[in-house]
Parts: structure tokens; C-alpha cells; sequence
């Protein structure tokens, strides 16, 4: 795999486990709820394989039970070991975020800056 | 709910896919099912998510290609790694659970043949007790190779252009056809070469029949007590 999706992949496991801690929700729902933050270019598709391997990780456990609007569905609720996880996350995220946006936009001054000089 | 009831569930659901997500969908459904040694509760949880998914992008006007994207087996596959497999403890059992009800078919079906046979000449009630035993393991074994083989022959028929057409159905069921009889014709072979010996008892009809049904009636029993098909 390459380095690119596995980055990609650990970011949206980070943003399923924040999605699932606020409430629980089913498969369907949650691919809403992504597109609706503006991540559009994950297919939707894409969440089972990580909802399952967060499920075998004991990150998340799923239960079927029924929806508001009827059907049984199956609902995914974070467990201890996945408040964990998306504590651990969220401190990654941040030590990283800053440093990244400097280095991106840095990159992007020192250019202007050397095409300013000449 | 228990995996029973989610393949119930299914077959009702999956009525309301549109023909071209339902071909899609019924060729991941049946590729994920002959992963025969993935947790039975897991994949069936994750084939009805699938469905229900489907079924509201199928709403919003889309594909199924739109969903899991235009190379289902490799999607599959990336799910199959995920999924868990069946405890052994559930695939012993199960196994267990065939081989004693094997068992009681082999013993009602001779049970049988010999009482109709008796109407008719004198039949030999002699049982070898070692041979019985040694014909036993090898049809069992000889019938699990029967049903992996057939199981991965229909593993390979899906995602193909044509897997959904009445031609590659007629074939796959002549395979199927074409695998029973060789699995018959080696049955024949095994009982003619493997020699008589063992412990000698004597048992007609009638008693075989009823020691079928009583084997039966344990195999129900602990069906239901130990859930082992669910």
C-alpha cells in the first residue's frame, strides 16, 4: 500500500472514531455525515473496510438494533480501548497539524521570496 | 439477531435492488458467503450493512459501481481481510455435528434398502465393524472435497461478464451434476476396496432404521441445545 493511502486511511479512522463519540450511528448514516464535512472524494464504499478493521481492533463494537425509521440496522458505539485510540489521535493530529501548515506555507514564501530577490 | 435471520432478511431486502445493483450485489454476496471459513455472524452483519447502504444510495439515484466502485473483487477481497474467522471451536462442532448426522443417513438408507431388499431373496445382515468405520472417514472426507471443490468452482464463476446469464448457470449446474456423480462413483470404488474385517454383528433392517432415527433425534437435540447451525 502505498504511503499515500495509508496516511489517508489513518486520518479517516480518526475522523470515524470522532464521528462514532459523539453519537453512535449505522453504516449509511456515517458516509452522510463524512460527505457532509466536506470530505466528498472518499467513496462511500470505503468506510466498511475500516469499520470492520476498527471492529476486529476492539476500537468500535457494532450492534444491530432498530432505526428510527424502522429496519433494524446495525449501530456502532466507541469502546474504552477506542476512546483511547481517538485520544491518542487527536494529540498526533495536533503535534503534526501545526509543523505541517508551516512547512506547506513556508515552502510556498520562500519561493516568493526567491522569485522576489530576482 | 443471529446469522439465520440476517440471511432471511436479506432474501427479502435484496428483492427491492434494481436489476443492475442487484446483479452487482448478488455476485459480492455470493463471493463473500464461499469464504466458508469467515465468522457466519460477521459476514452477514456486513452483507445486510452492504444491502441497506445500497439500497439508499439505489434512493438517491445511484449505482452500485458510485458505492463500492468498479472493481468489486478487489473490494471484496479488501473486506474479507478485515472479517474474522470462525471461531474453531464453531467449525468443530459443525463438522461433528455433519459426521454424526452422516451417520444416521447412512445407517437409515441401508436400514432401508435392506428391509424392501428382504421382501424380495435372504440379504446378509453382517456388518464389519472396521470396515464400516474406515468406509465412514473416507466418504466423509471424500464428500467435504466434494463440496470445497464445488464451492470454489462457484467462488470462480462470479464477477464475470456472463456470471448472471442463463448460459453460465446452466453450466455451473452441470459442474455441480458432473461432481456428485464422480463423488458417487468413488463411494462405489472405496466400498469395493476396502477389505472386510473387524468386529462382526448382525443388524436387519428394522433395527438399523430404528438406531438411525434415535441417532437422529440426539443430533436434533443437540442442535437445539448447543445451537450449532443457529
Amino acid at each position: 500500500m502505498s504511503l499515500r493511502s495509508q496516511l489517508l486511511k489513518g486520518v479517516l479512522e480518526g475522523c470515524i472514531l470522532a464521528i462514532i463519540k459523539q453519537e453512535s450511528v449505522y453504516g449509511y448514516e456515517l458516509s452522510v455525515k463524512l460527505q457532509q464535512f466536506g470530505l466528498n472524494d472518499v467513496s462511500e464504499g470505503s468506510i466498511y473496510p475500516l469499520l470492520l478493521r476498527l471492529q476486529k481492533a476492539g476500537l468500535i463494537a457494532g450492534e444491530m438494533r432498530d432505526s428510527p425509521s424502522g429496519p433494524k440496522r446495525k449501530y456502532y458505539h466507541l469502546t474504552e480501548k477506542g476512546e483511547e485510540a481517538l485520544q491518542d489521535f487527536i494529540t498526533e493530529w495536533e503535534s503534526i497539524r501545526n509543523p505541517v501548515e508551516n512547512i506547506l506555507r513556508g515552502g510556498t514564501s520562500n519561493e516568493r521570496e526567491r522569485f522576489g530577490q530576482t | 439477531m443471529n446469522a439465520k435471520d440476517l440471511v432471511k432478511l436479506n432474501n427479502e431486502k435484496r428483492k427491492q435492488l434494481n436489476e443492475h445493483n442487484r446483479n452487482y450485489y448478488e455476485d459480492m454476496l455470493v463471493y463473500i458467503r464461499s469464504h466458508l471459513l469467515l465468522s457466519e455472524q460477521q459476514s452477514e452483519e456486513l452483507l445486510i450493512e452492504l444491502l441497506d447502504h445500497l439500497l439508499e444510495a439505489q434512493k438517491h439515484g445511484k449505482s452500485a459501481e458510485d458505492v463500492f466502485g468498479k472493481d468489486p473483487k478487489a473490494y471484496c477481497d479488501e473486506l474479507i481481510r478485515q472479517l474474522p474467522k470462525e471461531k474453531k471451536k464453531n467449525i468443530y462442532a459443525f463438522v461433528g455435528y455433519l459426521m454424526i448426522q452422516l451417520f444416521a443417513l447412512i445407517t437409515l438408507a441401508t436400514g432401508a434398502v435392506e428391509l424392501v431388499a428382504e421382501l424380495f431373496t435372504d440379504v446378509d445382515d453382517t456388518v464389519y465393524l472396521g470396515k464400516a468405520f474406515v468406509l465412514f472417514v473416507i466418504n466423509f472426507a471424500i464428500i467435504l472435497l466434494g463440496v470445497a471443490i464445488i464451492v470454489l468452482w462457484i467462488r470462480k464463476s462470479t464477477f464475470r461478464d456472463d456470471s448472471n446469464t442463463f448460459n453460465s448457470k446452466v453450466k455451473t449446474f452441470l459442474i455441480v451434476w458432473f461432481i456428485f456423480c464422480i463423488v458417487f462413483g468413488m463411494f462405489v470404488l472405496v466400498e469395493r476396496l476396502v477389505p472386510e474385517f473387524g468386529y462382526r454383528i448382525e443388524a436387519g433392517g428394522m433395527v438399523r432404521i430404528l438406531f438411525g432415527l434415535l441417532v437422529l433425534a440426539v443430533t436434533w437435540l443437540l442442535n437445539k441445545k448447543f445451537r450449532i447451525t443457529k
